[in-house]
């Protein structure tokens, strides 16, 4: 039997008609069938996911999105009787205040009403339009009474605020360690100098002012700490607080210090560093003893979710979380289960439910604070989600907890 | 202090000088602006990253691969994107402002979120009269800096390829009408400009951290000093380039980061109000 090409030809068009027409006879108008429709809830990632800080964007991203995966895995929310679907729509904002500013605008032009974003230094810019516009925000961002007010109803800040990190954790660590001579070493933005007030305040208070030797303040993205550091080492400190650095600055000023011959002690309470690349950048004998808030250690888990959490989150991204994936992870969970809960999407409803709603989530009961708070003041408002604050120390190139 | 601030300052030239020579290089042949310069930065870091911590190539053998590899990367983009747009400034401009934004998102992608790191062979503190203290990594790689920059002017200076380079920067048409291929002598030129900023990125990475944003910092600073010495002088970029390591240091040590920073910026400032063509321009 001869097989021409033209035959060939006939048959594929044959075949992809009745393809075609079983498409149309199955499809739900042919059939009469209707399927219920799902509705789409937008929250905007307005993040760094390029520049110094995309380590924390990357982190803060992937742990809303593996909430947003377990929500819709579960079928999503219903409001009234319809279901919805969570989508997460990104935006990289490169850290800087005007593009998180300009990510904001076009995320609220392509439908997102709720939002997460991290750093007070580009928050700060974005609180206008965020009040103006009724966006449901979750943030990790230190700062204080300056973010978390009554006048910031929808801003809700997933990680503690300097008021616990620095003024309560870190005066107790620089207690504990006899510090002497302090200098404060941070970035030089809105978290920064918002680090630098909360420190000289909590200082004061607990009459240690004259322990701070210097404050200097140098851009995020910087390589070379050798000027600066230079500089703050003829003070002959022993202690250098870093306030609010991501890894690899950490990193670097801790190795460029010890370059230097400074045989002080470290801390880093705002930036919750990745171990990893600090390890890897700073060197391991370099970073040793450095003290840090926020982050456990991976073999002190505390609860089983978390570890379950903590397994998933390596498994699709091949490195361990950082602090501010399971921050934005529980709170979006919390946000996820307040909309639900207030069976509305009038922002106002949803964000009185958040006040109110306690859950359990990856390290046990969440719930909001600040509101009549000794310890936050000026916040008057429960816009501050608490968890438990781990504090840790590096023992040859792990985290364990500092006791 | 002072001894510090002056070694500190010595180290910074000669890295900026290497980050910035590429640049200058590309600028002075093509007379055009190259914004995917830190691209090819970060692309040299990255490269060395995986040949040195993933494959487990020694440094330098890593660091000559790079020097095998980037001509080819660098006359590919060159005849690829570069060659057709190049008569019109603006449309040149843009396409190299394209690949830098392409190429650094792609990074994120490509190479993943986590700063890397890359380790120096020679390690260990040499201590200097006055209390001053040098990485042994930083004095290697300035002297290997300066070295680079020898090897730069000779082949500019004293090659065929130099002689042809300098003629079609000087005139393309009259360079032709001497029998040399200027197109071809571009090429070579844009390809020498690319490896050297991607060795610049390779010896740097041992000294700062690597991710897919690493070269933007470093070719801020390249242009402060092009702009500086003089727009496509080579030997121009050079002083200017020790000249804001010295700010740098001194202005950071002294004054504070902030107004070491200014004082560069600063200094720009004033040389284009009185001298426009910078330091070693014509005018």
């Amino acid at each position: 039997m001869r097989i021409s090409l033209k035959s060939i030809g006939m048959t594929v068009k044959l075949l992809a008609i009745v393809a075609l027409s079983a498409g149309l006879i199955m499809s739900p108008a042919m059939t009469g069938g209707v399927q219920a429709e799902v509705k789409k809830l937008k929250i905007l990632s307005n993040n760094p996911f390029s520049g110094k800080a995309a380590s924390w964007g990357f982190s803060q991203d992937r742990g809303v999105g593996l909430a947003v995966d377990k929500v819709n895995q579960a079928g999503g929310i219903k409001i009234n009787g319809e279901t919805y679907m969570w989508e997460k729509i990104q935006c990289d904002n490169r850290y800087i205040p005007a593009d998180a500013v300009s990510c904001l605008k076009r995320g609220v032009a392509q439908g997102a009403k709720f939002m997460c974003t991290l750093g007070g230094a580009v928050t700060k810019p974005q609180i206008p339009l965020i009040n103006k516009d009724k966006i449901v925000t979750i943030a990790a961002i230190a700062g204080g009474a300056d973010f978390t007010n009554a006048n910031n109803k929808y801003l809700f800040r997933t990680m503690p605020s300097a008021d616990l990190t620095i003024a309560i954790e870190g005066i107790k660590i620089y207690k504990k360690l006899g510090v002497k001579k302090l200098v404060l070493l941070t970035a030089d933005n809105v978290l920064g100098h918002s680090d630098a007030k909360t420190l000289k305040n909590a200082l004061k208070v607990n009459k240690m002012s004259d322990i701070l030797v210097a404050e200097e303040f140098v851009p995020i993205d910087t390589g070379d700490f050798t000027p600066v550091l230079t500089r703050v080492l003829a003070k002959n400190p022993d202690h250098i607080e870093g306030g609010a650095w991501p890894a690899a600055g950490l990193a670097l000023l801790i190795k460029q210090a010890r370059e230097l011959g400074y045989k002080g002690t470290f801390t880093n309470l705002s930036g919750a560093p990745k171990v990893g690349p600090l390890v890897k950048i700073g060197g391991k004998k370099n970073v040793e003893g450095v003290i840090m808030l926020r982050l456990w250690p991976p073999d002190q888990l505390p609860t089983q979710a978390f570890k379950d959490y903590w397994a998933e989150y390596r498994k699709l991204y091949k490195q361990d979380p950082g602090a501010n994936s399971w921050e934005s992870y529980m709170a979006f969970m919390h946000l996820s289960a307040a909309v639900e809960k207030a069976q509305s999407l009038d922002p106002d409803k949803i964000v009185a439910v958040m006040r109110d709603l306690k859950i359990v989530s990856l390290l046990g009961e969440l719930q909001l604070i600040g509101k009549d708070n000794p310890l936050l003041p000026g916040y008057g408002i429960n816009n501050q989600y608490t968890s438990p604050l781990p504090v840790t120390v590096l023992k040859d190139g792990n985290p364990i907890i500092y006791k | 202090m002072f001894m510090q601030m002056a070694v500190t300052g010595l180290v910074l030239g000669s890295i900026y000088m290497l980050v910035a020579s590429g640049l200058t290089l590309i600028y002075g042949i093509m007379h055009q602006v190259n914004m995917a310069h830190g691209v090819f930065f970060m692309l040299g870091a990255m490269a060395t990253y995986y040949a040195t911590e993933v494959i487990g190539l020694p440094y330098f053998v890593a660091l000559f691969a790079v020097v095998l590899v980037f001509p080819i990367i660098g006359a590919a983009f060159e005849r690829g994107i570069f060659r057709n747009i190049r008569h019109i400034w603006l449309a040149g401009y843009m396409a190299t402002v394209g690949v830098w934004m392409l190429m650094e998102g792609l990074g994120w992608q490509v190479f993943g979120t986590e700063q890397k790191a890359v380790s120096f062979p020679i390690t260990g503190l040499i201590r200097l009269p006055g209390g001053a203290v040098l990485p042994a990594n930083k004095l290697w790689v300035g002297l290997i800096a300066i070295a680079i920059m020898a090897g730069v002017y000779y082949l500019v200076g004293r090659t065929a390829l130099g002689r042809q380079l300098r003629a079609v920067e000087q005139n393309p048409r009259a360079a032709e009408l001497m029998g040399i291929n200027a197109d071809r002598a571009m090429a070579k030129g844009f390809a020498l400009g690319v490896t050297l900023a991607a060795l610049a990125g390779g010896l740097v990475s041992t000294l700062y951290s690597v991710d897919p944003s690493c070269g933007s910092t470093p070719m801020l600073k390249a242009f402060i000093i092009i702009i500086l010495g003089g727009l496509g002088n080579v030997t121009g970029s050079v002083i200017a380039a020790y000249i804001l390591g010295f700010i740098d240091s001194f202005g950071g040590s002294l004054l504070g980061y902030q107004a070491g920073h200014f004082m560069g910026f600063g200094l720009v400032i004033l040389i284009l109000i009185f001298k426009p063509s910078g330091i070693m321009g014509d005018e």
